[in-house]
Formats: C-alpha cells, sequence, structure tokens
C-alpha cells in the first residue's frame, strides 16, 4: 500500500520533471500523455513564451530576442528528427540510447537552458534597459 | 488517474504498420507534432539566415527584417500547437 503510493508518486515526479523539460518533453512521448494534466509552471512557460513571440512579431525587432527560441529549437529539431523523422524515412525503429546526434542534444540541454536564461537576464533585459534610457 | 508509465511509450510514427516511405511519412505528416518541428525548423534556419545579416551591418535591412519576423512566426505556431494542445481537447480521428 505505502510502497505502492510511493511508486505512484515516484512516477508522478518522473513526469513532471519530464514536462518542466521546457516542454520538449511534453511532446516527447507518443502518443502524447494526455490523461496527466501538464504542471502549472509547463503551461505558464509555454504561454509566455507564445505571448512574447507575438509581442517580439509586432513590436521593434531586436536580433537578441531570437536567440532563447533558437537554442531551444535546435534540441527540438535534433531529438524530434532522431526519433520520429529518421525513421519514418529508414524504416528502423529508433534507438535514442545509440544515436549520437541525440545523445550529444541530450547532454547539453541543460547547458543550453542555462545559456538561455543568461541571454535572456544579461542579453535582453540589458538592452531593453538600455533602449528605454537612451 | 492511472499511471501508464513510461514502459507504455510506443514507438515513433513511423513505426507502425506502414511498409513504404510515403505511407510512413503520411502517418508522421498526419500528426500535429509534425507541424510543432516544422515551426522549429523555420525558427533555427530563419536565425541562421538573420545573424548573417546581423553580423555583417544589415540588421536594418527589409530582407533581415523579412528572416526575423519569419522566425518569430515558426515561434508563434509551434509554440501555439503546444498552448492549443494543452487547453483545447482535440478531437480527432487519431488514437491517443
Amino acid at each position: 500500500m505505502q510502497s505502492g503510493l510511493r511508486e505512484a508518486q515516484r512516477q508522478e515526479g518522473l513526469f513532471y520533471r519530464l514536462y518542466l523539460d521546457e516542454n520538449a518533453e511534453y511532446f516527447g512521448t507518443f502518443p502524447p500523455v494526455t490523461h496527466l494534466a501538464p504542471s502549472l509552471d509547463v503551461m505558464v512557460l509555454t504561454v509566455s513564451c507564445a505571448a512574447l513571440a507575438v509581442m517580439w512579431f509586432f513590436t521593434t525587432p531586436i536580433y537578441l530576442a531570437l536567440i532563447p527560441y533558437f537554442i531551444y529549437s535546435i534540441f527540438h529539431v535534433i531529438t524530434y528528427f532522431s526519433e520520429y523523422v529518421l525513421p519514418a524515412i529508414t524504416a528502423r525503429p529508433a534507438r535514442p540510447k545509440e544515436d549520437k546526434l541525440a545523445q550529444l542534444a541530450h547532454k547539453y540541454q541543460d547547458l543550453g537552458s542555462q545559456t538561455v536564461a543568461k541571454v535572456e537576464v544579461y542579453g535582453i533585459l540589458i538592452r531593453l534597459i538600455v533602449a528605454i534610457l537612451m | 488517474m492511472t499511471s501508464t508509465g513510461p514502459t507504455q511509450r510506443a514507438p515513433s510514427g513511423g513505426a507502425p504498420p506502414a511498409h513504404n516511405v510515403q505511407q510512413r511519412l503520411q502517418a508522421l505528416l498526419q500528426h500535429q507534432q509534425f507541424f510543432w518541428w516544422v515551426g522549429h525548423v523555420i525558427i533555427v534556419l530563419a536565425t541562421l539566415v538573420s545573424t548573417v545579416y546581423w553580423f555583417r551591418g544589415l540588421f536594418a535591412t527589409r530582407m533581415a527584417l523579412f528572416w526575423y519576423r519569419l522566425a518569430l512566426l515558426g515561434a508563434i505556431g509551434s509554440y501555439g500547437v503546444v498552448v492549443h494542445k494543452m487547453f483545447f481537447k482535440v478531437r480527432s480521428s487519431f488514437s491517443f
């Protein structure tokens, strides 16, 4: 009973950790896990990313605004390509553990997230403050 | 809440019983996630192009702005798909 509960909590925690990985893993399961709602963090992050994209689209262009989207996109593109597109073309099942590109993407995912955070704080924020003050 | 765990995760869009490349790619294309991926591919390509413009000091030109806006359009598309998936139940013939 107790251990079953703990197992359930562990699995739920695993799902939430996967979700928290900037919604990449939310889509990483096929078919997507629909019976578990994504956590609030992921919802807020995704909605704010979408809203910010709309905002950047209609305001004065700032090159640095593309960098966070770009860095996240690299990982999403590589992961999805090696797991879904390449197997569809070559008819071989996906082996994420053996794919070197997917392994590299997995290895540098944390570094990518940290870089995004630094770009947002030290790049875009300062750029915007300077633009306001000038 | 039934917890199916990550072990039940079915393989990718290509792995099901499709026989030739065309069928497998069609199965891939029919899924919403593919458009999410296309959006991210657009982001990567358009950002690379506008990076070239930026380093050459031509970021204010019309073509540079076109690529900048295209990258953001890709972002709107791919994140919009996720938002759509989060807040609206997608009813479709695909079994998920």
